[in-house]
């Protein structure tokens, strides 16, 4: 210890003579710069500048400071590490098995990409992370415990998994029993940390060195990066945290991004044979568009079809005011369909069949029998055993891996190129019928809209309209999911920009939506979005506490609370078991489900946690004149909230 | 008796859940039959959960919910 101590102060010594550092800095991260060019990921502070070159003359001796200094400690690097990958922020809550690093993130690199964002769960630490990634495109840094704080956030990497979302969670971790104090660093101890959500990340490691935490969390974000994308896992080690970098000092490993697979070129070619020449193909998409490149790409592949597109809603896949947008009528379209695109289908099976929610249960295909099947995705390129979240088994008459945004291009080529002059007379009389179909479906969906407009509780479809008139003249961002409000903004806005919408938990596990709007809305603010959110009431019990996070980092985000006061599924489910046993229609079904005998103040609550708040709101003609407010406050920086009590669905 | 539960607390329906069922309902015996015989998703309400006669005031409740407004009375929806 003394000599590798003898030998950084050596190397300060020196670099402080010859203006270099030691290789622990972002900057080795760089091709065009070398090991060794600055010591410090920020300008320093003079105490900086102190600690890294002539310290003050104290009165330490050589073995004093032994013992109660760190002059360069391993979690600098771990921070050097992280910014060298372009990570933003780091969500968390503190623990002490990520002391070092913790610390090493707000002095030595500044708190400054990565900023910490101060959080009050690990699920919503993560959850944060997988809303901000679905609009930021990259992932953010979660840091926790990797016993206690991984527990709590194994259900929001759970939701990550499945939808697909890249977050980098960094575990704290004593692993050397002989190193821990008693008591709560050995309950914070654990052999092999990540085994807990091995299940369903897509990698993890155990770093035993620095130059291996290194590599090993650059190969992480690359992983993560990857379609398919999803979270991973790197278990920081207290002792390689704290102790000194030690030398040689390790370099941090260049990140060498992964292009996304295409789908290969015989396969796309036989794919667009059958597309160019079907009478009714259907183009079925759901995690397939990530950027507006991929949604103009999918728009190009339509257009040359003349085929109608259902959007699945894993994302904002197609423009809702295309007139070739028909996911109103997915279930005539798939019974007709003589060719069915799937793109980054979350559930093939569900799609061309049905399975009955009765005593017995009967799977039906909706499907022709004789519709051709195509699958283009990564789905296949990455699947585990244990959670069953790969939904059932459909065989397809053509499966192409690869991902579908990167490969629609080539596709498209294809298609054109076998859209035959008579086949492309034929898309054009296509063309006409679509159009007429699509302006009908939305006028359908306006009319549907007027029932119960002027209802209390407030109807769905008033609370999103009402919404919808004062966001449609901004840049605006949907960052809820919207199936439990009927699915109206997909029915009735004009969205036409991938971030207009992303999706919901993935896993439905209920927790997601708030956090998960929050870590969105900090994406969209630094491009001046106004973030909207629909959020459920019961999702908002789960981990409220992201209401102050959003708070006190000034994270602008509008969330109308629907607040149907209940966990309405299950409601329904217990609604229909107790139906099913002919007995409990007298209100039963409520008990466990409702949240009544107190209502849910959850006006008082966001006020409570800095959150500016109105509610709650009852009469409809309230809605307009309050949300008007409510965006005032919002585009002053600052989150909103409204309660508005609202029927079921 | 839960209607309200998957098809809205005025009859409107909701797309995930259930279809509209007011104003306007189904004539009281093919109401009747439906909530009897249910097709697909929708649990089967027997007659001793919920007699016939129960039955009639719900239907008889549908049939109070006046009509909605017209589309282009609601600027929400019409100047979209």
């Amino acid at each position: 210890m003394a000599n590798r101590r003898e030998f950084l102060k050596g190397i300060a010594t020196v670099g402080a003579a010859s203006g270099l550092g030691v290789a622990s800095n972002p900057a080795t991260s760089d091709a065009s710069t070398q090991a060794g060019q600055e010591l410090s990921a920020v300008p320093p502070s003079s105490r900086e500048a102190a600690m890294e070159g002539e310290r003050p003359d104290d009165d330490y001796s050589e073995t004093e400071a032994e013992h109660y200094f760190v002059d360069h400690p391993g979690s600098d690097f771990m921070v050097d590490v992280v910014k060298s990958l372009g990570i933003d922020y780091l969500a968390s809550n503190p623990g002490s098995s990520f002391r070092g690093f913790h610390e090493s993130i707000v002095n030595y690199g500044g708190n400054a990409k990565p900023e910490f964002l101060t959080c009050l769960h690990e699920e919503s630490s993560v959850a944060m992370g997988h809303g901000y990634a679905k609009i930021a495109g990259k992932p953010l840094a979660v840091a926790c415990h990797g016993t206690v704080g991984l527990q709590h956030a194994a259900m929001a990497i759970y939701n990550a998994w499945c939808d697909r979302a890249p977050v980098v969670v960094l575990a704290g971790n004593h692993l050397d029993a002989t190193e821990r104090r008693a008591g709560v660093e050995w309950a914070h101890s654990v052999q092999d940390a990540a085994k807990l959500v091995r299940d369903f990340t897509k990698w993890d490691d155990t770093p035993m060195s620095l130059a291996h935490f290194g590599e090993s969390l650059v190969r992480a974000y690359k992983i993560a990066m990857t379609p398919p994308m999803g979270p991973v896992v790197i278990v920081m080690d207290g002792h390689l945290q704290e102790q000194e970098i030690g030398s040689p000092a390790p370099v941090v490993p260049d990140l060498s991004p992964t292009v996304p697979p295409q789908g290969d070129s015989g396969a796309l070619r036989e794919a667009a044979e059958l597309l160019a020449n079907a009478e009714r193909p259907v183009i079925l998409a759901d995690r397939t568009v990530r950027t507006a490149e991929g949604m103009a790409r999918l728009v190009a592949l339509a257009e040359a079809l003349q085929a109608p597109v259902v959007d699945r809603a894993g994302r904002l896949n197609f423009p809702t005011n295309h007139y070739l947008n028909h996911s109103g009528r997915a279930r005539g379209l798939v019974s007709n369909a003589d060719v069915i695109l799937g793109l980054e289908l979350y559930d093939f099976w569900g799609n061309v069949n049905r399975m009955s929610d009765l005593v017995h249960r009967e799977a039906t295909r909706t499907a022709r029998a004789d519709a051709k099947l195509i699958s283009l995705g990564v789905n296949d390129l990455f699947i585990k055993s244990n959670y069953q979240s790969f939904q059932r088994y459909q065989p397809v008459d053509l499966s192409i891996a690869g991902d579908a945004e990167a490969t629609l291009p080539a596709l498209t080529e294809e298609v054109k190129r076998a859209m035959s002059p008579e086949r492309r007379a034929g898309t054009a009389e296509r063309e006409a019928t679509l159009r007429r179909a699509h302006d009908e479906m939305r006028e359908r969906a306006k009319v549907e809209a007027t029932y119960a407009w002027n209802a209390s509780p407030i109807s769905t479809a008033r609370m999103c309209m009402e919404l919808w008139q004062q966001i449609r003249v901004r840049d605006w961002s949907m960052v809820s999911r919207t199936s439990q409000v009927s699915s109206w903004p997909q029915r009735l806005w004009n969205m036409d920009r991938h971030y207009q919408f992303i999706g919901g938990s993935g896993g439905y596990g209920v927790g997601y939506g708030a956090p998960g709007a929050v870590g969105a809305a900090l994406a969209n603010q630094e491009h001046g979005r106004l973030s909207v959110a629909i959020q459920a009431d019961g999702d908002l019990m789960y981990a409220p506490g992201v209401l102050w996070t959003a708070a006190h980092h000034h994270i602008p985000l509008l969330s109308l609370v629907h607040n149907n006061r209940a966990y309405h599924q299950e409601l329904m489910h217990l609604q229909k078991m107790a139906s099913r046993r002919r007995r409990g229609a007298d209100g039963r079904a409520k008990i466990g489900n409702v949240f009544e005998e107190p209502f849910i103040e959850f006006t008082e609550m966001a006020r409570g946690l800095g959150v500016w708040s109105e509610g709650p709101i009852h009469d409809p003609n309230e809605l307009a004149p309050a949300i008007a407010r409510a965006i005032d406050v919002v585009e002053q920086g600052e989150p909103a909230l409204l309660d508005v009590v609202s029927q079921p669905r | 008796m839960g209607c309200y539960q998957c098809h809205g607390y005025e009859g409107q329906g909701a797309r995930p859940t259930g279809p509209r069922i007011a104003p306007e309902p189904l004539p009281f015996a093919v109401f009747s039959t439906w909530v009897r015989h249910p097709p697909e998703v929708m649990p089967a309400y027997s007659r001793d959960v919920r007699s016939e006669d129960k039955l009639e005031r719900i239907h008889e409740y549908l049939i109070s919910i006046p009509p909605p407004p017209d589309v282009s009375t609601l600027p929400a929806l019409s100047e979209n």
